[in-house]
């Protein structure tokens, strides 16, 4: 028997890899046969020319308007106009939920970074830093969790429809996943300029201050830059019940069936979601 | 002279400013907070720490919970496919000629973000409106914009690699294919692995959205369980979506761990 | 496992020292220890009479010893002025410290250090935009604000071209002599070492092999010192 492969207890070794590799494929098929199987419970067979041809049907006559009376939505200028504002609003929203999140994230990700916490930045080993560590980690890991939908669901209980909730909603879940991120960045600092900044008298808060910060800053605006290109294409689901810019109206175009609507908006984020990748992409390249 | 971050004190502004305005586009009135809306609030997270445990509501949850995992691992394997033919494409790295490999990576581009600006869960509502409710929406609905954010990112990591091992290689007379397999892809696989694991995790979280427009699992338990203001069953269904999150993650940190030296 | 044998050294005011041997030597340990980053296993260390061990990193340890690094000693993303400019915040307390990341404090002292060490119109560039050899002299402005009793140098040039680590060590030197202070740095060019030392030290293995004045070490010592190992043409070890 081949001893690498085995370990004290005789038992061959599982290697990490090899484990995903075969959870991941187990977990395919099982997904697959699940979902196939509750497909053709529900009756109608998905993969049939009737899909097919409805399919086409629904993009060439009800999302072009190809044979339809009257004029297309997306081919009326004052269909453009009515709705330009609710676009300006949606990009509101979303630099509103960038700066909730960018500003939650800048208030807490230090405390969730394991080396200022508890490891070699924190001059003495105290308790208290190891509990804030954990809070702060498990507020990231719960608003990161939960997707900005739910968020909006559970705060549209408090606040009048608008651009606030579906903002609140998308800055709470994206506070999460940025604070994560730049504790990270934190936590895999080159230490050395920080040890210099100690050696040259430093006290804990001015190495916070002087070598963590002005390395970590930099990164962190790229990832804010980067998450306010994924808050904008989010800005329309959580329009849908914070009743907010274009999803909202997004919405009320698919449950009353005007679907020359529909293609008018999706048109309008196709060009949001261009022009703040391309601005993201500038700021950063000026953040750099 | 400047002080800290030289140039960057107009981006500071101009961050500052576009923040400003954002908040001053909100309306702002006394009606904006709903009356009650405090206590509603309170109570929602009051329950935080009151989670329904009886055996049905866990049930529940575990068959919720499988419904949303299979969406997500389904539309996923669907992005794969999507994303690794396109991805390659779109690096531009398979083809030789200028001419044809630019029009191709451009319009394989095109294809890869026009995928990914529609949302998954607008895509989901159109595949419903067009075929009718099916859990083959939900997976082609994750399936087409992953599969376009997977094909930037790999074609990103593709072009990124290192160029010296595969001038050794095509020195050695390997053709532009053999480059690719025996060294592009393997020396990038890592990184791309690494991506995907985050885009599972990105899709439990779509999976279980998908509920909003009639399918099951995690989210449609959760809006069920809030439209019944039952908010200790509520935090039950999302303390299981927070559960498999952090599962993948932490399932996800340790290969990343093992594949990256 | 002990780095370091039993030693015992004992520095005047003022001496200019070299710690020369092959890398595992103990040379980084040994300076480790007079900076405050290691605590010694056992026995002391004492300045004018008082004792180091006791003190943690801080004002105190920074108005007695300062360091520089081979490299990475400054942090990139601030200017040369900033970087210089730590060397004072040990002074300063935090809300000052703060005050000057937007408002540089106590500008002139920073300039003119910058001057003394010839690159004042490089002030307002980041760091880690700089070459090598202009990081090295911004650490060494740092440690002229900082102006400790004792500088420490931890292979200095190590990562410079030749002209460029002369020009360092002849500025090293000059300003130990003007300000009358102690230096102690690892090197591993020895015909630098020969040049801007007062005293050279031996170490292989943890042990002190010679401890002689700079002129009192002859080719055959360094010879034994580097015994494994291949001595260069112009004088560095392969």
């Amino acid at each position: 028997m081949n001893q690498s492969r085995a370990t004290q207890f005789g038992l061959p070794r599982l290697s990490v890899v090899g484990v995903t590799i075969a959870g991941l494929l187990a977990l395919a098929v099982a997904s697959w046969v699940f979902v196939l199987a509750a497909g053709s419970q529900q009756g109608a067979d998905f993969f049939s020319l009737d899909t097919l041809r409805r399919g086409w049907h629904f993009v060439a006559q009800d999302l072009l308007g190809i044979d339809a009376a009257g004029t297309p939505a997306f081919a009326r200028w004052s269909a453009w106009k009515d709705t330009a504002p609710l676009a300006y609003r949606t990009v509101a929203m979303s630099v509103l939920a960038i700066g909730i999140a960018g500003l939650v994230a800048v208030a807490t990700f230090m405390f969730g970074a394991r080396n200022v916490m508890m490891g070699e930045l924190a001059p003495y080993g105290s308790k208290a830093g190891t509990l804030v560590f954990v809070v702060v980690r498990g507020f990231f890991t719960f608003t990161r969790a939960i997707p900005e939908l739910i968020w909006a669901m559970i705060i549209i209980f408090m606040f009048a429809p608008g651009i606030l909730p579906g903002a609140l909603a998308l800055g709470i879940h994206n506070a999460g996943v940025l604070g994560k991120l730049s504790s990270e960045i934190v936590e895999g600092l080159d230490r050395r300029p920080l040890q210099a900044l100690r050696s040259a008298g430093a006290g804990r808060m001015q190495v916070l201050a002087y070598g963590v910060l002005p390395q970590a800053l930099p990164r962190f605006l790229t990832y804010l830059f980067y998450r306010w290109e994924i808050i904008i294409r989010a800005t329309i689901v959580v329009g849908f019940v914070a009743a907010g810019g274009l999803g909202f109206e997004f919405g009320l175009a698919m449950a009353h069936l005007k679907y020359t609507t529909v293609t008018l908006l999706l048109i309008w984020y196709l060009l949001l979601v261009v022009a703040v990748d391309v601005a993201a992409a500038l700021f950063r390249r000026l953040a750099k | 002279m400047a002080g800290l971050f030289e140039g960057r004190r107009l981006l500071t502004l101009a961050l500052l400013g576009a923040f400003a305005w954002s908040l001053a586009s909100v309306s702002w009135s006394d009606r904006l907070v709903h009356p009650g809306g405090l206590n509603a609030v309170g109570e929602i997270f009051g329950d935080l720490v009151h989670p329904e445990l009886s055996f049905g509501i866990l049930s529940d949850a575990i068959g919720a919970a499988w419904e949303t995992v299979a969406y997500a691992v389904a539309g996923l394997t669907l992005a794969l496919l999507i994303g690794l033919p396109l991805g390659a494409v779109a690096s531009g790295v398979l083809a030789r000629r200028s001419a044809s490999r630019l029009a191709l990576v451009s319009s394989t581009r095109f294809v890869l973000a026009f995928f990914r600006s529609i949302h998954e869960l607008v895509w989901a509502w159109l595949f419903i409106a067009a075929a009718g409710l099916s859990p083959m929406a939900a997976v082609l609905a994750l399936g087409i914009p992953y599969g376009g954010i997977l094909g930037r990112i790999y074609a990103d990591l593709l072009n990124d690699v290192p160029e010296a091992p595969l001038r050794a290689l095509r020195n050695s007379g390997a053709s532009e294919w053999r480059v690719f397999w025996h060294g592009r892809l393997p020396m990038a696989l890592p990184d791309m692995l690494s991506y995907s694991f985050y885009r599972l995790e990105c899709g439990i979280r779509s999976a279980a959205i998908m509920s909003f427009i009639g399918l099951g699992g995690l989210g449609r338990e959760i809006q069920l369980s809030l439209d019944d203001l039952a908010y200790g069953r509520m935090w039950t269904f999302v303390f299981f979506l927070a559960a498999l999150v952090v599962l993948v993650d932490v399932w996800s940190s340790v290969v990343r761990k093992r594949v990256e030296v | 496992m002990a780095a370091l044998a039993p030693v015992t050294l004992r520095v005047r005011r003022g001496e200019r020292v070299a710690i020369l041997g092959p890398s595992g030597a103990g040379k980084t340990t040994l300076l480790a220890m007079v900076a405050g980053e290691l605590q010694p296993s056992s026995g002391a260390l004492r300045l004018d009479g008082r004792d180091l061990g006791g003190l943690r990193p801080g004002r105190e340890l920074a108005r007695r010893v300062g360091l520089i690094h081979q490299q990475f000693d400054l942090v990139p993303n601030l200017s040369a002025l900033h970087n210089v400019l730590v060397g004072r915040i040990g002074e300063w307390g935090l809300v000052r410290s703060l005050v000057s990341l937007v408002w540089p404090q106590e500008r002139p002292i920073a300039m003119a250090a910058l001057a003394r060490v010839g690159i004042a119109e490089r002030a307002p560039v980041r760091a880690g935009r700089l070459s090598g050899g202009e990081q090295q002299r911004v650490a060494i402005a740092r440690l002229l604000v900082q102006d400790p009793a004792i500088m420490l140098a931890d292979e200095p040039v190590a990562s410079l071209d030749p002209a460029r680590a002369d020009e360092i060590m002849q500025l090293l030197a000059g300003i130990a002599v003007e300000g009358g202070k102690t230096v102690v740095a690892s090197m591993h060019l020895v015909d630098l070492a020969r040049r801007y030392f007062t005293r050279l030290i031996g170490l292989r293995n943890g042990v002190v092999e010679f401890d002689l004045p700079a002129d009192a070490v002859t080719d055959a010592m360094l010879e034994r010192l580097y015994a494994t190992h291949g001595l260069r043409d112009d004088g560095g070890i392969v």
